[in-house]
């Protein structure tokens, strides 16, 4: 007999499946980096937990350790992060998590929390599960994901060196593989629009545009799906 | 960099960090805030999903062309290729996306097998 998971458990275990696993390889070389940069471990440690966004956490490293002004570090921490508004601002709307009675902190948290894979994991879990239980499942998940990747990057910023970096570069291909799976697996038409215009638009803006090549991917992708979308229902009623 | 620290401080590390995080934070307090407007079933919110869907793709195929870290040691051809395997394995078997991921990330491993020993 199949076993019943609740959301909670459904969300651990799906935080330490594929997701936990691509997501973590992403985190040991982010332990590698800071490791290599001569980062204090607690402050690394804490650089994930308190950032929870990898370009943040990047950023952070390369400008600190140059030396390089306060003011320099929060625009480009500030500027290189405009995703993070419309993952939040989904998830959140996915969630719907000012219906659940929990204080700002918490909600805070929460929001804090999202990450890319954290919101695909619940753009999927939305058709699978009702709206209420989602927040539990996110919970589950982000438990499993925090869990996960505060190891492996403890364990990137003291072995790296041990690992050539070709074998390295495996785990870490799992995750962009994986999620660009679970965004073609979305069902409405617009999302597919917006998945393959986004995926197209990204890297050929990227050499001109740096980080703002996601944004604009973003809006034009997200755009282009709902126009779409907009015009083949007309056609259908038209027909 | 901070008149009010010396160089040398052990605080000077946290209080980076410090100011790091309100840079990101300001993004997710504003869209938290902001979600409490938005009704889940109208257009706007489907176009921020919209939205997120393709910055997300975008980031993950920005990844495979323009990697950072360990990837970026790998060549380009070694990244792609598997990618789209990966891909087009998974349209073939949309039932099971378990598939494509497999053939994929064996696809990406094999190549890097061979080049290191090979």
């Amino acid at each position: 007999m199949k076993k019943k998971y609740t959301p909670f458990q459904k969300g651990i275990l799906t935080g330490f499946g594929f997701p936990g696993i691509g997501m973590s390889a992403a985190m040991f070389g982010y332990g590698v980096y800071a490791g290599e940069a001569g980062l204090d471990i607690y402050i690394c440690l804490a650089s994930l937990l308190v950032l929870w966004s990898m370009p943040g956490m990047v950023i952070f490293v390369s400008l600190y350790t140059i030396g390089a002004p306060i003011i320099l570090l929060f625009t480009t921490v500030l500027l290189a992060n405009v995703r993070q508004f419309f993952l939040v601002l989904s998830g959140m709307t996915l969630i719907n998590i000012h219906s659940h009675k929990i204080s700002f902190i918490s909600k805070l948290l929460w929001a804090h929390l999202i990450s890319p894979t954290g919101w695909a994991e619940l753009s999927k879990a939305r058709n699978e599960l009702e709206e209420k239980e989602l927040l539990h499942f996110f919970k589950g998940l982000t438990l499993a994901l925090v869990t996960i990747t505060s190891l492996t990057t403890i364990i990137g910023y003291k072995l790296y060196y041990l690992l050539p970096s070709d074998i390295v570069s495996i785990p870490v291909f799992i995750m962009p593989l994986y999620l660009t799976i679970l965004m073609l697996r979305a069902v409405e038409i617009y999302y597919r629009v917006a998945v393959i215009s986004g995926g197209i638009i990204c890297p050929i803006l990227f050499p001109y545009f740096g980080d703002w090549s996601l944004i604009i991917a973003g809006l034009c992708g997200g755009t282009l799906g709902l126009g779409v979308n907009h015009f083949l229902n007309k056609s259908k009623v038209n027909a | 960099m901070l008149n009010f620290l010396p160089e040398n401080s052990d605080l000077l590390p946290w209080v980076m960090l410090l100011i790091a995080s309100l840079g990101i934070f300001v993004w997710r307090i504003l869209g938290l805030v902001l979600s409490k407007k938005i009704d889940k079933d109208s257009l706007l919110a489907k176009w921020i999903n919209a939205v997120a869907f393709a910055m997300t793709t975008g980031l993950m195929i920005r990844i495979i062309i323009f990697p950072t870290g360990a990837l970026a040691e790998t060549q380009i051809l070694d990244r792609i290729i598997p990618f789209l395997i990966g891909v087009l394995t998974f349209l073939f078997f949309s039932q099971k996306p378990i598939v494509g991921l497999l053939v994929g990330v064996l696809a990406f491993s094999s190549t890097v097998f061979y080049n290191q020993y090979f």
